[in-house]
């Protein structure tokens, strides 16, 4: 069975997913995930904790910005507090954080981020021997890549049907801090935790220069352009990705608003309850219409394949 | 000076021209092939014989051949990856560089006998992950560019492997599915695969980046001239100056002054020559930076009188 999974950027937004019919939901832990500011204190993620298991779903936590080498005790700490609790999952976003809880903590089920970089088969597999029991690939991966992983790996495979698709590989950039980056203290119980605004790795923070309108110069020319930045949803070609093998749906964005998280969720779960019976005509017409009005970053546009089989935008 | 463990120099040649146009006098050893893109112009990572005969040119001259492999690889390119690998052993290449987690897990099990590099895009942040690697084979890491000084040295105290640092030249900062440069050909009317053969800067008030098309880097060159002695005095002897989109001259010229410096960085005795900025300055179209050795944002130089200001004006 498919597993729908939508963000909570809060606990508002993690009851109104649950409600709208997301099969599990994930969660920023604050001071220890990407996107600071919509990670959730403990006593929020006790609260998330109780309405995911109350209507029967998961709730996973991301805990996807890197400590530093003085910080794995703290990190290993929270870990082990978080799974007394029952929660269903943790994504990591390093090797050898992954390889560390999965040492310390055979039990909890572990997924390796987009940022730990799984492009290809032998990626799966290298993460799944690492402790990964949900490997999360990135929209460059076609369902013909997914089904080459699908028939090596025994790893579920989970792919973003709503997000945002960037010029650099996820994972693999580290322009932001180029431009700006510092560090600032965050106060996690009695301990300061340093996070490193400016990078995706190590605090979470990204200043998206990749959105700014720039000059490209060289060879005596010089152009106005910026690097491709668009939002991107799955549709017409979520069948060919259930059909090579995906295991779970992620709706990207605990940055949006709870009612927004909403429709994208009710929107996937029609998908996923009746995946052959796409929304054609009218009704197609106003899921399209919905969807662009929740986008945050550029234009929203579908993605889809291309004669080649590799992702391209429609 | 003299050191317990011999310095190694080492830069990057991403085809056979570019091998035959340098004078690799200042090095110790040479990466081969572009990690970024497999329509590079005679990239050796795929054009096979050229990488052969390369690493037996390197052989000759009492140099390192060091095999690089793509920085991210897909599914399709795994085959062409295995290729380069079966010429890294077969030609008796001194190692191999190894970006990708999945490259990681081929080497150790079809080509065990290969000495590993973990280069910068392997995303090494933490002991555990150097550790990690190291368990699996790797020999050399280089922790990703964000990692600062202090941390490396932190990671390299608990983990028993040699670690790399870049010590000049322009850093990458992402690697990218599609090529900037060609999706932009409609308006630059530019065309593969002379279009990464130009210099092509993305500029937006006060930074800039290169574009190499499938590849960003800094703008600036990473310049780590005035804190050599800090660096030897860590322990890091192997360094990189990192030149696989500079010219010829650059890449001898800015090699020999690293050389010379090294080689002159006796404890108390340290001055830096003013010929040794002309030279990189020379070679600079944008500028210096430190990168994030400092824990700073990259595109600033650190320096500890002050020249930083003057280096850039």
């Amino acid at each position: 069975m498919t597993t729908l999974l939508a963000p909570g950027g809060s606990v508002d937004m993690v009851r109104v997913a649950l409600d709208s019919g997301a099969d599990a939901v994930y969660c920023g832990v604050k001071g220890w995930s990407r996107y600071p500011s919509h990670g959730l204190s403990n006593p929020e993620i006790a609260d998330a904790l109780h309405l995911a298991h109350d209507r029967d779903r998961k709730l996973l936590l991301a805990m996807n910005s890197v400590p530093r080498t003085k910080e794995t005790d703290l990190f290993l700490e929270r870990v082990e507090r978080y799974a007394l609790w029952g929660i269903d999952g943790l994504i990591v976003n390093d090797i050898g954080v992954l390889d560390l809880v999965h040492q310390h903590l055979p039990g909890l089920p572990l997924s390796a981020s987009v940022g730990c970089g799984a492009l290809n088969v032998e990626d799966v597999l290298f993460l799944e021997a690492m402790g990964a029991e949900t490997v999360i690939l990135p929209w460059t991966v076609s369902p013909a890549d997914v089904t080459r992983m699908r028939a090596a790996a025994g790893a579920h495979l989970e792919i973003f049907v709503f997000g945002l698709k960037e010029h650099i590989h996820l994972g693999r950039c580290y322009m932001p801090g180029y431009v700006q980056r510092m560090e600032k203290t965050v106060r996690l119980d009695d301990h300061g935790r340093s996070l490193v605004v400016g990078s995706a790795k190590q605090g979470g923070v990204c200043y998206r220069i990749c959105k700014v309108g720039c000059v490209l110069a060289g060879n005596g020319t010089t152009h106005s352009t910026r690097l491709p930045y668009e939002s991107f949803f799955i549709c017409r070609d979520l069948g060919a990705y259930l059909h090579a093998g995906v295991d779970l749906l992620k709706i990207q964005g605990r940055d949006l608003t709870p009612a927004s998280v909403g429709a994208l969720v009710r929107f996937y779960r029609r998908l996923l309850d009746a995946p052959n019976d796409p929304p054609r005509g009218k009704e197609a017409s106003t899921w399209q219409q919905a969807l662009r009005s929740i986008t945050r970053y550029g234009e929203l546009h579908e993605l889809q394949l291309d004669g080649f089989g590799n992702p391209s935008r429609a | 000076m003299t050191l317990k463990t011999p310095v190694e120099l080492t830069t990057s040649v991403a085809n056979l021209d570019a091998l035959e146009a340098s004078n690799l006098t200042p090095y110790h050893a040479i990466y081969l092939g572009n990690i970024y893109c497999r329509l590079y112009e005679r990239n050796f990572l795929e054009a096979l014989d050229d990488l052969r005969t390369a690493v037996e040119i390197l052989h000759a001259a009492g140099k390192k051949a060091y095999v690089s492999t793509y920085a991210a690889p897909l599914t399709p390119d795994l085959d062409q990856v295995r290729r380069v690998l079966e010429v890294a052993a077969t030609s008796q290449a001194d190692a191999v560089e190894v970006h990708n987690l999945g490259v990681l897990r081929i080497v150790a099990q079809e080509f065990p006998s290969l000495r590993v590099h973990m280069g910068a895009f392997a995303n090494v942040y933490t002991d555990l992950t150097a550790r990690k690697f190291v368990e699996l084979g790797a020999a050399r890491i280089t922790p990703n560019y964000e990692v600062s000084l202090s941390e490396t040295d932190l990671i390299s105290s608990r983990v028993p492997a040699e670690f790399e640092i870049l010590l000049h030249g322009k850093m990458s900062l992402g690697v990218s599915e599609s090529c900037f440069l060609l999706t932009g050909a409609s308006t630059l009317g530019l065309s593969c695969p002379e279009a990464c053969q130009e210099e092509y800067f993305l500029r937006y008030e006060d930074w800039e980046l290169k574009s190499l098309g499938k590849g960003v880097t800094s703008g600036r060159d990473v310049c780590m001239l005035e804190h050599i002695p800090q660096l030897l005095a860590s322990g890091h002897r192997v360094f990189r100056i990192e030149t696989i989109s500079e010219t010829p001259a650059y890449q001898s010229e800015v090699g020999r002054v690293y050389a010379d410096a090294i080689a002159r960085a006796e404890p108390g005795l340290w001055r830096i020559k003013e010929e040794w900025w002309d030279v990189l300055r020379t070679h600079s179209s944008h500028g210096f930076c430190n990168g994030f050795y400092f824990g700073r944002s990259g595109r600033l130089y650190i320096s500890a009188n002050g020249a930083g200001a003057a280096l850039n004006a």
